[in-house]
């Protein structure tokens, strides 16, 4: 990993009294596949749109191929590509059309990839985009989004209400390919098994503060997931000191923990509990555990 | 009440719910606007001025469009709810059919109400004369219409070319009957002088059949179209998706293209503007809004040419006026721009502020342009038809006694300049509200309004609590304070643009310089006292302050700052 491609520093933003940010920060490194993590309403979008300049910072800084995107739009954007949850490309346009228009912002414009792109997700130049299914948006964007082969590519919920062939072709093919060639994707999404499977890093967003941010790889292996049987049934909800979560009935509990696996196994001990199984938890049941924790 | 009826009962008080808020203010406003515009122009409607009967057609075609409002719903997904009722279609037909014949019926005796508030005693008196009861055979009519319309539209969402015929030879039956009825003696008037209407008071025996008929015949077509529609054979055939495709079509052969490929990122978003809004807004426009010009030179075309400034007023303000409507309410802030703020798509673009505001300007100037041409053509035919039909116009004697007059100085450049300060009225106006929408704010335009209005009021107001000196200094100074903070605050536009690059140097030299030139031009030829024409010069630098104010404006909404 090389230097930050985005930097964001103690970002704030608010409207009006609700807070949407609180003292952000977070660092894109280049050539890495960074997942944006939250329950809605975390502020995920709100922090996408610092990093493409549509908001400006109330306080802190938004660095972005190390230039301000609200002061240098047309630099930063130029070395993006956006697609966004809302997919409010015009209806009345052609694709043929959508991708004429955009050609027009990036000298760098692969035709060549574009109308790959275009054969490989079946779309025909005359459709209009009124016509499309909301799969078909999803790839039209993609195409104006990536075929100018930008540093940065930045997904706002890609795969929201997309079905699985959507969704493969959008985070397998392109986010990896995009990947394989150096380059940045810095994207968010609700579906975590996908933000586990393609990510190098993960941002996890909770209550509006970063409440993690790591390599996938250190998430996934400092947490733990361990199964306990007790020899007689709890009456109560277990609750042990170092557990993120625990989780059951009766005699068998599963309790997730990260870094204190010693302390927390030798607690459950201590109450008279079986270490049955230790295993690796999935990145979603790690969400579950940080989000209610 | 069981289910199903208090469903549809429901859905008739959604119906009306829907075009009754609509109907008043329209039926309000419109009157008095057509009045008002009569009025500036000293062209008061008095009895004997206008034909019997001509504006009671005025009024009732301005109704009936109104009135037509629920026949849309066809179209607009309201009869998915019933299709879900457990009711059958010949149940649908009926309840659509009376529903919509009550709902007209009844609106139009409260259309006929309203005028009563907003016409003059006078032009009431004018227009429908003593013999209200003319309005016993319009709801014949209405009803009868809607009826047809009802059948049309249902039917037509299953759309076969030879539907089309059918239709447009109904509809020509329907009107040679009704326009027999009411004139049997030819479409002209024996006695222009007479209050007498000329015909059509009662209905007889066969007007009642043949309503009955019409009705009846109605149903049975209504009926047909529901059964097809609601089992989904309608599906991807219906006549507005033939309509818009045709149009389309038209459009891109008036408006070509051209090259798909775009010279400039600016080019790029003032094509992506031109063809959301501009386009379709400039040719909308220019067939109500032209029509209804036409309709207020030709009326107000007589041959009794009387002030030349407030002639020469309607000629400016109505072509820049609606110029201004088309161009800045339908080509700038109609749907998708309506949105106070910028739609990611746009937002995204990698374009700076600066260039994003250059593609916006191009779009309004060039829709502006359009518009104010396109409703100028049927202004001038009107011209011409006016002067056929009798003989001469109120504007070309207003413009040749302005020739003529020695206040103005202007001699052979009358038209030209009139035309120029028309087109640059427009211009302004739209520029403005452009302006105000790119900011995203949702109540700056209103804030703004709002204290303009107060501003009118106050001094009304006053007119009453003080002196006539006092009122007049007090006038003046509301008007310096009004001009003096437009000429500030564009300044202080100017500046910032500059300050933070979104406008060259060269360029805001040029703007301001034209700027003086335009408050020259005023100073030397407006005809009116010295402070009014500082005044005047001031405001118009509202017609360069959108170069300067739409990148702000624009990098404030783009910003979300």
């Amino acid at each position: 990993m090389s230097a930050s491609i985005v930097e964001i520093s103690g970002v704030s933003r608010s409207f009006g009294k609700k807070v949407a940010l609180d003292e952000v920060s977070l660092s894109v490194p280049a050539g890495c596949v960074m997942g944006l993590v939250g329950e809605n309403g975390a502020g995920k979008t709100t922090l996408l749109k610092h990093v493409l300049g549509l908001f400006r910072a109330q306080s802190g800084t938004v660095r972005v191929f190390d230039k301000d995107p609200v002061l240098d739009p047309e630099t930063v954007l130029g070395e993006i590509g956006y697609l966004s949850e809302v997919r409010d490309l015009p209806d009345w346009m052609k694709i043929c059309e959508l991708l004429d228009y955009t050609r027009a912002f990036f000298p760098a414009w692969d035709e060549k990839f574009a109308e790959e792109l275009r054969e490989m997700f079946e779309l025909s130049p005359d459709q209009k985009i009124k016509t499309l299914s909301r799969g078909q948006r999803a790839r039209a964007g993609l195409i104006a989004a990536i075929a100018h082969r930008p540093k940065l590519l930045v997904l706002d919920e890609p795969s929201s209400g997309l079905d699985p062939v959507v969704r493969r072709d959008i985070l397998s093919a392109i986010i990896r390919t995009v990947a394989d060639e150096g380059r940045t994707v810095l994207f968010s999404s609700h579906l975590l098994d996908e933000v586990q499977r393609v990510s190098d890093q993960v941002a996890m967003l909770h209550l509006e503060k970063m409440l993690l941010t790591s390599t996938m790889d250190d998430v996934l292996t400092s947490h733990h997931r361990l199964t306990v049987r007790f020899e007689q049934p709890l009456e109560e909800p277990l609750n042990v000191d170092g557990a993120l979560r625990c989780e059951g009935e009766g005699r068998e509990w599963t309790v997730l923990c990260n870094g204190e696996r010693a302390g927390v196994e030798e607690r459950l001990t201590q109450l008279n509990g079986e270490i049955v199984d230790r295993a690796s938890p999935s990145l979603d049941e790690i969400f579950v555990a940080r989000m209610n924790g | 009440m069981t289910g199903p009826v208090k469903e549809l009962t429901w859905e008739f008080i959604r119906r009306l719910s829907m075009t009754v808020p609509m109907l008043i203010p329209a039926m309000i406003l419109i009157p008095m606007a057509l009045e008002g515009l009569f009025r500036i122009v000293g062209l008061q409607i008095g009895v004997g001025d206008i034909p019997p009967l001509s504006w009671h057609c005025v009024y009732l075609v301005l109704g009936f469009m109104l009135l037509a409002v629920p026949l849309i719903e066809a179209y607009k997904g309201v009869h998915q709810r019933l299709y879900a009722l457990p009711i059958s279609n010949k149940v649908i037909a009926s309840w659509m059919m009376i529903s919509a014949v009550v709902t007209v019926v009844c609106q139009e005796v409260l259309v006929h109400w309203l005028y009563g508030f907003t016409l003059s005693e006078v032009s009431y008196v004018a227009v429908f004369g003593k013999y209200q009861s003319v309005l016993s055979t319009c709801q014949p009519i209405f009803a009868t219409a809607v009826c047809i319309m009802m059948a049309m539209f249902w039917n037509m969402k299953f759309f076969r070319f030879r539907k089309l015929l059918v239709c447009v030879l109904v509809w020509i039956l329907y009107i040679s009957w009704i326009f027999s009825r009411y004139f049997p003696h030819g479409f002209h008037f024996p006695n222009r002088l007479s209050r007498e209407p000329e015909a059509w008071m009662t209905l007889s025996v066969t007007d009642c059949v043949i309503c009955l008929s019409i009705i009846a015949a109605s149903w049975v077509v209504t009926y047909r179209g529901i059964v097809r529609d609601r089992c989904g054979d309608n599906v991807g055939h219906s006549f507005l998706i033939r309509a818009e495709a045709f149009t389309a079509r038209l459009l891109a052969i008036v408006f070509p293209d051209g090259s798909r490929t775009h010279n400039s990122p600016e080019a790029a978003v003032a094509w992506h503007e031109w063809r959301s809004r501009g386009r379709d807004a400039a040719v909308a426009g220019v067939i109500g809004l032209g029509l209804l010009l036409s309709m207020i030179v030709f009326m107000g075309g007589s041959s009794r040419g009387r002030n030349p400034v407030v002639g020469v007023m309607l000629l400016l303000l109505v072509p820049g006026i609606l110029g201004m409507l088309v161009g800045s309410v339908l080509g700038v802030l109609a749907p998708p721009a309506s949105r106070e703020r910028m739609t990611n798509f746009l937002a995204t673009t990698p374009v700076s502020d600066a260039r994003l505001a250059r593609g916006l300007l191009r779009n309004a100037f060039r829709t502006t342009l359009i518009a104010w041409v396109l409703v100028l053509i049927p202004g001038i035919l009107a011209l011409v038809a006016s002067l056929l039909y009798k003989g001469t116009a109120a504007f070309l004697v207003s413009v040749e006694r302005l020739n003529h007059d020695p206040d103005f100085r202007l001699g052979a450049m009358t038209i030209p300049c009139v035309l120029a300060v028309s087109f640059l009225l427009a211009w302004t106006l739209t520029g403005t509200l452009a302006v105000l929408h790119w900011t995203g704010s949702r109540y700056l335009g209103l804030v703004i309004l709002v204290a303009g209005i107060a501003d009118f009021i106050m001094l009304f107001v006053l007119r009453f609590t003080m002196s006539e000196e006092t009122h007049a200094i007090v006038k003046e100074a509301t008007f310096g304070i009004v001009s003096g903070f437009i000429v500030i605050g564009s300044a202080l536009g100017f500046g910032a643009a500059l300050k933070r690059k979104l406008i060259e140097p060269g360029s805001a030299a040029m703007l301001l310089s034209f700027w003086v030139l335009e408050a020259v031009l005023c100073w030397l030829h407006v005809p009116a006292p010295a402070m009014h024409r500082l005044f005047l010069g001031g405001i118009l630098i509202l017609s360069v302050s959108p170069v300067a104010l739409a990148p702000l404006a624009l990098s404030r909404n783009r910003h979300a700052a």
